[in-house]
């Protein structure tokens, strides 16, 4: 069965791109970065924060934000709002998210397509939902219900996959899409997560491409995976964000961007963190390939 | 349905048992659903168990690294985080630490660790306006046995029956050579405090000070707060710690 029948038609609600667009490159910004960005103020178009990371606003690192909110777009990621859980939302946390985007006023809010939390236990990680229609239906109440605390629309990312379940009734590109069309939220394409994902699962990722809206897609992720081997079996790829991005991303996500066109792009790196410079020089190597694509006419002077 | 799936889901991560959630995950690929699972229970074990290292490097450091994983491992099944905001997971260690059996023998291990989470907070509770010098100019001789003092949310107090502190230092200072010249069982009153932004730092002190420096941080004036004190030391003068809170910024002004 195809879940577009259900949704696709029924609901369909406007998305409107946050303010991240024309902009160059991002960084995710990590603690250990907090004081060379501060000092050093780098060439990048916005930055990117785990909002969990800053829930307690008296902690001394929040400050570092308020004084970077002035100068950098900021986006607002979430990773424990477990959008997919069947408990619904943690109203605690979504008083907080709204509490923060009320301080920082950030371009963009994002979260994932995933769960975490059940029964008053949480697990630290982004863990895989079922293609199966309940899910979506539990996903699209929980984002409409966010949206509506948080008063504004959000983008929700596509996961990294390490195993899939039984007796699916649509693709990843399909929920997604049914997620953004019903809910009105954009998509975060995360294109080393379609890559390792694709690996992990043995699918085609310019196939999961081509079945993406592109009028939806409102910011692109880049990071690096470990291979881990298992066994003699082969290599599971983990979305572990210590690494450069790998070649075989880059060429994914300029195949992304001439499909879809460009779209703001942030560089994540979260463990095994290279200096600042490292992690900036990605940005820009990000910044190069989208120029390729962004019409001559249109191109501001803000890119690196 | 899925209620249901995220139920096995999650007993799953934190079960050394074979998970009934694999019953519903496809077996595509090289893979066995099992080691795909094992990824989920890996990236969790990993992630918490991480946490905890950079909480208490002084437990890991005196348990060994090894001994700390399966240590974490225990925590983390017994008390799995409720919460999706982890700035407080691990709050609770030093208490499982008390009853857990293989570390019977070394009971100061819980207090190392209480010393090591109370660090943490005060580097995480920000800071307040200070109170400051030119306050004490508004004092007059009859106001001053009514004087209640707020602390900085920074500041903390803990004490032990064990020379936690000198464990600590030794262990951060990489003198662990130097533990077995400790003499554990001492009676130890620490405040906890950070003077910057950034640097937290302990300041040890002896019995009356801590009895007076506890009243006054439960709120009593400071009247009481000496009486307590000179109740264990006849000879307790207040002047120079309250002069040294003062001037490192622990106090608070009303607002």
């Amino acid at each position: 069965m195809s879940a577009s029948s259900t949704y696709y038609k029924a609901d369909m609600k406007a998305f409107t791109m946050p303010d991240l667009v024309n902009t160059s490159s991002g960084v995710g910004l990590r603690a250990i970065h907090h004081e060379d960005v501060l000092r050093e103020r780098p060439n990048v178009g916005f930055l990117e924060v785990h909002s969990e990371n800053f829930f307690h606003f008296d902690a001394p690192h929040f400050k570092d934000l308020m004084i970077l909110r002035e100068d950098y777009p900021i986006s607002l990621h979430c990773i424990g709002l477990s959008l997919g859980s069947a408990d619904g939302l943690d109203k605690q946390h979504v008083e907080k998210l709204k509490q923060l985007i009320e301080i920082i006023e950030p371009a963009s809010v994002s979260e994932h397509v995933s769960w975490s939390r059940l029964s008053n236990i949480t697990v630290p990680d982004l863990l895989p939902m079922p293609m199966i229609e309940e899910a979506l239906e539990i996903m699209i109440q929980n984002t409409n219900d966010l949206q509506e605390s948080l008063g504004r629309k959000i983008l929700m990312e596509n996961p990294s996959s390490y195993l899939a379940f039984n007796d699916c009734d649509m693709t990843e590109p399909e929920f997604l899409t049914e997620l953004s069309l019903s809910s009105g939220c954009g998509l975060l394409l995360d294109v080393n997560n379609i890559y390792v994902s694709a690996h992990n699962l043995g699918f085609d990722a310019e196939e999961y491409l081509r079945h993406i809206p592109a009028e939806r897609v409102a910011e692109i992720h880049l990071a690096g995976y470990q291979i881990n081997p298992v066994d003699d079996l082969g290599d599971i790829y983990i979305d572990a964000h210590n690494n450069p991005v790998h070649d075989p991303v880059w060429d994914l996500y300029e195949k992304t961007i001439a499909l879809i066109g460009d779209k703001p792009t942030l560089i994540e790196w979260d463990n095994d963190l290279p200096s600042l410079e490292v992690l900036v020089g990605e940005a820009h190597k990000a910044d190069k390939i989208r120029q390729k694509y962004i019409p001559s006419d249109s191109r501001g002077d803000n890119a690196a | 349905m899925l209620h249901d799936t995220q139920q096995k889901f999650l007993e799953g991560i934190f079960s050394e048992e074979y998970p009934e959630i694999l019953s519903s995950v496809a077996n595509v690929g090289d893979f066995s659903p099992e080691q795909r699972f094992q990824v989920y229970q890996n990236n969790a074990k990993l992630i918490l168990t991480d946490i905890l290292k950079r909480l208490y490097p002084v437990v890991m450091a005196l348990v060994g690294e090894d001994f700390f994983r399966y240590l974490a491992f225990s925590y983390i099944k017994a008390e799995p985080p409720k919460t999706c905001d982890m700035t407080f997971y691990g709050d609770s260690f030093g208490q499982f630490l008390k009853s857990f059996a293989p570390l019977k023998d070394l009971n100061y291990m819980s207090d190392v660790a209480d010393m090591e989470w109370a660090w943490y907070k005060s580097g995480m509770a920000g800071r307040k306006t200070a109170l400051t010098a030119e306050f004490l100019a508004d004092i007059t001789e009859d106001n001053i046995p009514e004087l209640k003092f707020n602390f900085q949310p920074s500041v903390l107090l803990l004490d032990s029956t064990y020379a936690v502190d000198k464990i600590w230092q030794a262990v951060t200072d990489n003198e662990t050579e130097q533990l077995s010249d400790i003499k554990l069982e001492q009676d130890t009153y620490l405040i906890i405090y950070c003077p910057s932004d950034k640097d937290v730092t302990f300041l040890s002190v002896d019995k009356p000070t801590y009895s007076f420096v506890k009243a006054l941080y439960n709120g009593n004036n400071l009247n009481l707060a000496l009486e307590q004190a000179i109740a264990i030391d006849a000879d307790f003068i207040p002047d120079q710690h309250i002069a040294y809170f003062i001037t490192n910024s622990m106090f608070t002004v009303n607002e």
